[in-house]
């Protein structure tokens, strides 16, 4: 059963109530909001998702609450709550759905050290998986979305969660979130494709999340082997350009992209070695989205070939 | 009369080092501090040379002579001035003074 299979009167229902339990790539959350922009958001975005039976293992769970302060008799607010505990400050209300976001990102990368844990795009193509770490707005998220929408498989947006024992990637298949500009940029480089509500004057400026498509989410089960690192750059006007990096120096690099690389220790020193001897890594430059997809199919055969 | 006392490196006793290399790459993991070092060639050397035995600059820097035979011995003696200063400052090597 999928979220699409419940009415939105149940699903409402269940959101008000003891929560709705989704399984999301390995895990299982449990959301609960009263909110209703989320509600609208969830349906659409989280619609091809399994949907588990209230009885079943949570991994976490998940509350988007309105906030009870003063603030509420001027500005409706929305709260994520976890454990009985207020993680972040307040925020408006209309931010609840990017909020649950950031929230579940939250849960996986301060919890899920089953993992080694690199704050890092990832895709895959026959079988071989691209990890693309980046700080914010050098057009990771734009440049993983037009992949994705042009043959590559989406692992993850946000977070590689790579096996402590055979440093597989395990996919997560969550939206994409989308910032500012490249809300439209996506808009017009995939006409079909579903976004959320875009909400603005967010931390992050105006976001909007992308679904992730149906027949990724089919192959949710399926890891993939690292086999490049490759670390995205947008810079206006130029021309797409990968250009090798070091090994050492990328090592160090995703370490501290990494979540959790030093609660680890030496068993996140050996994984994050296994990473980088199974990877080419470089630095890739670009600016049109096409350019860039015809370098990384170029990647992708020379794999083939190899 | 007054005794020139001779610094002795040696690798810090809580050190527990596991090294990973790509072909003349070096990186070294300190399981005691949790941090991962990228190191080159001469900086792996000397460290090398100093997780066996401590050792004075002078045997560190004719091993290193040895090991590169074309090298000049005055630049490589400031190098491996230079590289055991890095070690000491990123807690990997401290001097004791015989």
């Amino acid at each position: 059963m999928i979220l699409a299979d419940l009415s939105h009167a149940v699903m409402r229902q269940r959101l008000c109530g003891t929560g709705l339990v989704l399984k999301i790539g390995p895990f299982a959350f449990r959301i609960i909001s009263p909110i209703p922009s989320l509600h609208a958001d969830l349906a659409v975005l989280y619609a091809d998702y399994p949907l588990l039976s209230d009885d079943q293992f949570v991994d976490f769970t998940v509350t988007i609450a309105s906030g009870t302060g003063w603030h509420r008799w001027f500005h409706r607010q929305a709260v994520f709550c976890f454990d009985g505990s207020d993680i972040f400050v307040p925020l408006p209300q209309d931010h609840a759905f990017p909020l649950l976001e950031w929230a579940m990102n939250w849960c996986i990368s301060m919890h899920a050290h089953q993992y080694l844990l690199l704050h890092s795009a990832v895709i895959e193509r026959n079988g071989c998986a691209v990890i693309m770490p980046a700080p914010p707005g050098s057009g990771k998220s734009t440049l993983c979305a037009g992949l994705v929408h042009r043959g590559w498989r989406l692992l993850s947006d946000e977070l590689a969660l790579i096996s402590l024992t055979d440093a597989s990637i395990s996919p997560l298949g969550r939206p994409i979130s989308l910032k500012n500009q490249s809300v439209d940029v996506i808009r017009n480089y995939v006409p079909k494709a579903v976004l959320s509500k875009l909400v603005r004057e967010t931390s992050k400026g105006s976001v909007s999340l992308l679904k992730v498509p149906t027949e990724h989410l089919r192959r949710i089960d399926e890891v993939a082997r690292p086999r490049w690192v490759i670390f995205p750059k947008y810079v206006a006007q130029s021309s797409a350009q990968l250009t090798p990096r070091s090994k050492a120096n990328s090592m160090l690099e995703l370490g501290r992209n990494s979540f959790n690389y030093m609660v680890l220790g030496h068993t996140g020193f050996n994984v994050l070695s296994q990473v980088i001897d199974a990877c080419d890594c470089y630095d890739f430059e670009y600016s049109q989205l096409d350019d860039a997809v015809a370098v990384f199919d170029a990647l992708a055969k020379q794999k083939v070939r190899a | 009369m007054a005794v020139v006392a001779t610094p002795f490196y040696r690798l810090r006793t809580v050190c527990r080092l596991h090294w990973k290399s790509w072909n003349d790459e070096y990186v070294v993991f300190d399981e005691t501090s949790g941090q991962t070092h990228q190191l080159s060639s001469v900086h792996a050397f000397v460290l090398h040379l100093l997780t066996e035995n401590p050792h004075t600059q002078s045997p560190l820097v004719s091993a290193l002579l040895l090991a590169i035979p074309s090298a000049d011995a005055f630049t490589l003696t400031e190098q491996v001035q230079s590289v055991l200063r890095e070690l000491e400052s990123s807690g990997l090597v401290d001097v004791v003074l015989s």
